[in-house]
């Protein structure tokens, strides 16, 4: 067969010029068929005018993806014509109720899509005319060659609704009762969008049902991500222990996510000393001071009162510095009272060379707990972690 | 990275930083800004907020045989100067990554957003007008880059018009929990606009464990190691009972004191010291003899005699009872010796103090101290009242300095005048009477301290008839208020009264007083007493502001503080890894003695080892 086309090809232009040129023109009808006809016979050569072929079609997603509502589509036609031919395209996408009915257009609006390229392009619509969520969605894809051949395709994708989406973090200075605790939720919905997203908090004391507040946090919008909305809590405990915070998000279809954050609370620990100078000499030994220095604690780390303050902290506040000097023959370690600060300067020439003197610093946050070591003590922990201390002494030798 | 352009790097993964060596972006003389050769500033790599890792660990392969892609910055001028025509250019590269990127670029100054223009047809290269001085934040998302590297944030310092310029120092403490010296260098601050410093490369340093030996074996001692590229970054250590230290120092030659702990072991200074040295030696050095003896040469026993050399401190010698002493020192040829000698609190004499580079320790030779002549006063029976009560256990201070010479040193045939200090303390008995308690006959102060806190400073002329009774007087309530540059009142402000003089010689503490509404202080001062106050502003809303020599009656009803600027910066220590909750200072340069060593400004570096504080602004021309 294909060889007797491509013979009729070859034929074409050799018979149907002169035929055209009108040769035979004056002859009657009739016997131009017959003569003609013989004269074919003889010739041995018969031309049948070709058969145009149909094309085919199918629909293809882009990227092969389960369909959400408000999802943006993209659909390709694959088209092919076994005669190369152009094809023109006629999509119509329809929205429908149910995915099992879709395929026989039962439960489905009019198209909310037509186009005429060989992609399609659209978003997923929320609802039908019903105000019904959409389940489904039908797309027809006509396509015909330029010799008027029509190929015909149907697609059904079952529309899912997106899970709303959850992220939920927690930050604070420190987990300690009386401090704020803020809780952020991010959240969005894919297909209904994160102002329809009902969010719910929940917060679960532990056994000892301690007091604690819980108010809003006002938090600004991400300009970028209009995606989703982040709201804030802050929770104030009353009591220490294992509390937890459970948010919950709601789409308007039912569909929720959950989210818990654990957050455990323990009592405010005393300030810890975390930088000193000068270095502070071993047991036995002693500093030699011979010019006025600076002693002074660069650091304290502590859940609220650190040093340096933090600026414009609301919460947070500073150290408190007490300083103390033991001299030789002083019956007891004389305060130096109004040195609250986190340095004092040392002039040994106020003192013999040879004295040896006892300069201490103790720290205190806003609990103001006493530093209850011996006053023997040259160091005190007063928490649970002994590298946490309160107390400094330097051994300072006069020189 | 060439002269001429400062360059930033941003490199995958989002919290790496690997282009060059970030350690290396502050090496050198910490200059800010006008070197006119590369500027480095601080990168924020675009996803920073939430975990900080190690800089430089699993970078990004883009397919390109392993190279990781980089995403650098460079700016052009790398130290751009505001003006209404001034523009910035800045040009990205997306290194060992392939393809073609779409790029969008911000620009922030103060939160605001700053136009830009496009400089290259493919949007890889911008430029900004910077008609105002600032930190201006650029920031580079990479469309269609690799994740990891394809979004970067760097501030770039845009100097004001006539900036003036001054020296400070950059003092960084790494918390106990990182491994790493104290860091310091000077940097230059151009005023009229916040100054990003960029990153700080903090070096971890080598841990180092000499012996500290002298002959016969190791012996305990105090160590103060100091880098020779970094004076100020002195490292201290104690050597146990076997000579060993262990310290962490920056790899690089180092000046180094050693005080033993031992009898017979001079200090000494060791300079030029490598940390690859395992030993520290010292010795007795030299034996330097002399004699104490009052105006008529009869010998003082009990004076305590040392030495320093250049800030090196002899051993310490007690005068026996024919005035010799003996000190174990090292001589320096040229060096500045000041010889002290601080007699018995009862003999009532001054301490000496006198100071030379002409004294030639160097040949056997004999130190001379010799007292002037003095008249001494007893102050027993002295009655200390406040009110006309006495006041049982006060204790007093009597001090003064002895013009122009309280005595002479001699050594090898030069002899130095020697000022005289007077420090003579007492307490007075229940009935607020004084023991017997020489003092010499001077125009002297007494310091007095009624109780913990409460003290005064009471003239005392031993030069006439002695008072029958000190009357102290009570303290002074002062009101005076710290205010900003614009005259708004700085609530939570600091203001430390330093004690000066008289105060200063009695060892008076230093108060601490902070301000509350309105900027308000108040404070209760000794009467009489002499005060520095030092202002400082923890939130940054204005520069220290210092004001001498003060008495509670010349204290005015406010003090406005200067401008301040903004220096900020981000600090990496070991070149990967951010170093948070360490301690930042910003100190004087041109200050001397213990003023060299308080800080201006001082905060805490945060969880992404960025930190801002605010300093006095040098101004503009």
């Amino acid at each position: 067969m294909a060889v007797a086309i491509r013979a009729a090809r070859l034929f074409e232009a050799f018979v149907i010029r002169p035929l055209a040129a009108g040769r035979v023109v004056a002859a009657p009808w009739s016997v131009v068929r017959i003569v003609a006809s013989i004269a074919l016979l003889l010739t041995g050569c018969v031309f049948i005018d070709p058969i145009n072929q149909r094309p085919s079609i199918g629909i293809q997603q882009q990227t092969i993806r389960i369909v959400h509502r408000a999802d943006h589509i993209t659909l390709v036609a694959n088209y092919d014509d076994p005669e190369g031919r152009e094809g023109t395209y006629s999509w119509h996408v329809f929205p429908c109720a149910d995915p099992g009915d879709a395929g026989h257009a039962v439960g489905c609006d009019g198209a909310f899509y037509t186009g005429t390229q060989s992609i399609a392009e659209f978003d997923v619509p929320l609802v039908l005319d019903s105000a019904a969520p959409v389940q489904a969605i039908r797309v027809t894809l006509e396509a015909r060659d330029d010799r008027g051949a029509i190929a015909q395709g149907l697609e059904v994708y079952p529309v899912e609704n997106a899970l709303p989406t959850l992220e939920l973090r927690k930050s604070a200075h420190s987990y300690t009762v009386g401090a704020p605790i803020k809780l952020f939720a991010k959240y969005g919905d894919l297909d209904d969008g994160p102002a329809n997203v009902e969010l719910d908090w929940k917060v679960f004391s532990p056994n000892t049902q301690p007091a604690f507040t819980f108010t809003d946090l006002a938090v600004p919008q991400d300009a970028t991500d209009s995606a989703h909305i982040t709201a804030g809590k802050t929770l104030v405990t009353q009591g220490t222990g294992e509390w937890t915070v459970q948010v919950t998000t709601r789409d308007p279809l039912g569909a929720i996510a959950m989210q818990p954050v654990m957050i455990t609370v323990a009592a405010d620990q005393p300030p810890c000393l975390a930088q000193w100078q000068p270095i502070v000499p071993p047991n036995g030994a002693t500093l030699p001071v011979s010019d006025p220095t600076v002693f002074q604690v660069p650091l304290v780390n502590d859940d609220f009162d650190v040093y340096p303050p933090v600026p414009g902290d609301p919460v947070l506040g500073t150290t408190t510095f007490a300083w103390s000097i033991k001299t030789p023959g002083a019956p007891a370690r004389q305060p130096l009272t109004g040195a609250t600060g986190n340095s004092i300067d040392f002039d040994p020439s106020a003192f013999t060379p040879g004295d040896i003197v006892e300069l201490r610093v103790e720290i205190f946050d806003r609990t103001y707990t006493t530093v209850q070591c011996p006053d023997g003590d040259a160091v005190c922990s007063m928490g649970s972690n002994p590298g946490c201390i309160q107390r400094q002494t330097w051994r300072v030798e006069v020189r | 990275m060439t002269e001429g352009n400062g360059s930033i790097a941003g490199q995958g993964p989002r919290d790496t930083l690997a282009r060059g060596n970030p350690r290396g972006m502050t090496e050198g003389n910490g200059s800010i800004a006008g070197q006119g050769k590369v500027a480095l500033v601080a990168l924020v790599l675009a996803g920073c907020a939430g975990s900080v890792g190690d800089f430089g660990s699993g970078l990004s392969d883009a397919g390109n045989g392993g190279a990781p892609c980089q995403l650098s910055l460079i700016f052009d001028p790398p130290t751009p100067i505001a003006g209404p025509t001034a523009t910035v250019r800045v040009s990205s590269t997306l290194s060992h990554t392939p393809g073609v990127f779409g790029y969008n670029w911000s620009v922030l100054l103060n939160g605001a957003t700053i136009a830009v223009t496009p400089a290259q047809m493919d949007n890889s290269e911008i430029s900004f007008r910077t008609p105002t001085p600032g930190i201006y934040f650029v920031s580079l998302d990479v469309l269609g880059g690799p994740a990891f590297c394809s979004s970067v944030v760097s501030p770039i310092s845009v100097r004001a018009p006539g900036a003036q310029s001054e020296l400070f120092r950059l003092r960084v403490v790494p918390p106990q929990t990182v491994a790493a010296p104290l860091f310091e260098k000077s940097i230059v601050i151009d005023g009229g606009a916040s100054v990003d410093l960029g990153i700080v490369g903090i070096d971890r340093g080598i841990v180092v464990n000499p012996l500290v030996t002298m002959p016969g074996g190791g012996v305990p001692a105090y160590l103060q190691f100091a880098p020779n590229g970094a004076p100020g970054a002195v490292v201290e250590g104690f050597a146990d009972a076997s000579g060993y230290v262990v310290a962490r120092l920056l790899p690089q030659p180092h000046t180094v004191v050693i005080v033993p702990a031992v009898a017979g072991a001079a200090p000494r200074r060791i300079a030029n010291w490598s940390p690859s040295n395992s030993l520290l030696g010292v010795d007795a050095g030299s034996l330097l003899t002399g004699t104490v003896s009052d105006s008529a040469g009869a010998p003082l026993s009990g004076v305590a005699v040392q030495l320093t050399i250049d800030g090196v401190p002899s051993t310490l010698a007690m005068t026996a009872s024919d005035g010799s002493f003996a000190v174990h020192a090292v001589p320096v040829a040229g060096a500045t010796v000041i010889v002290e000698a601080t007699p018995p609190k009862a003999s009532g004499l001054p301490r000496l103090t006198a100071t030379s580079k002409a004294w030639n320790l160097g040949v056997p030779t004999s130190i001379q101290i010799q007292y002037k002549s003095f008249v001494l006063k007893d102050l027993a029976g002295i009655r200390v009242r406040r009110q006309t009560a006495p006041v049982a256990g006060a204790r007093v201070m009597v001090v003064g300095a002895l013009a122009p010479v309280a005595g002479t040193v001699a050594i090898g045939g030069t002899s130095v005048n020697a000022k005289g200090d007077v420090r003579i303390s007492a307490t007075a008995d229940p009935a607020g009477a004084l023991p017997s308690t020489l003092v010499p006959s001077a125009a002297l102060s007494a310091v007095v301290t009624v109780a913990d806190g409460d003290l005064a400073v009471v003239a005392l002329d031993t030069t006439a008839a002695l008072p029958a009774n000190l009357d102290v007087p009570a303290m002074q309530a002062i009101i005076t208020a710290m205010l900003s540059p614009t005259a708004a009142g700085l609530r939570g402000g600091v203001l430390d009264l330093v004690p000066t003089g008289d105060l200063a010689m009695a060892a008076a503490p230093t108060l601490h007083v902070t301000a509350g509404t309105s900027g308000a202080l108040t404070a209760v001062l000794a009467a009489g007493g002499h005060y520095d106050l030092r202002f400082h502003d923890p939130e940054g809303r204005a520069a220290p502001l210092t004001v001498a020599n003060r008495v509670a009656a010349t204290i005015a009803a406010n003090y406005r503080l200067p401008s301040a600027l903004r220096l900020q910066g981000r600090l990496v220590v070991g070149g990967t890894q951010v170093l948070s909750n360490a301690s930042v200072q910003i100190l004087c340069d041109a200050c001397t003695g213990i003023d060299r060593e308080k800080p201006i400004a001082e905060v805490a570096s945060d969880e992404n080892g960025a930190f801002g504080l605010a300093v006095p602004d040098p101004g503009t021309r």
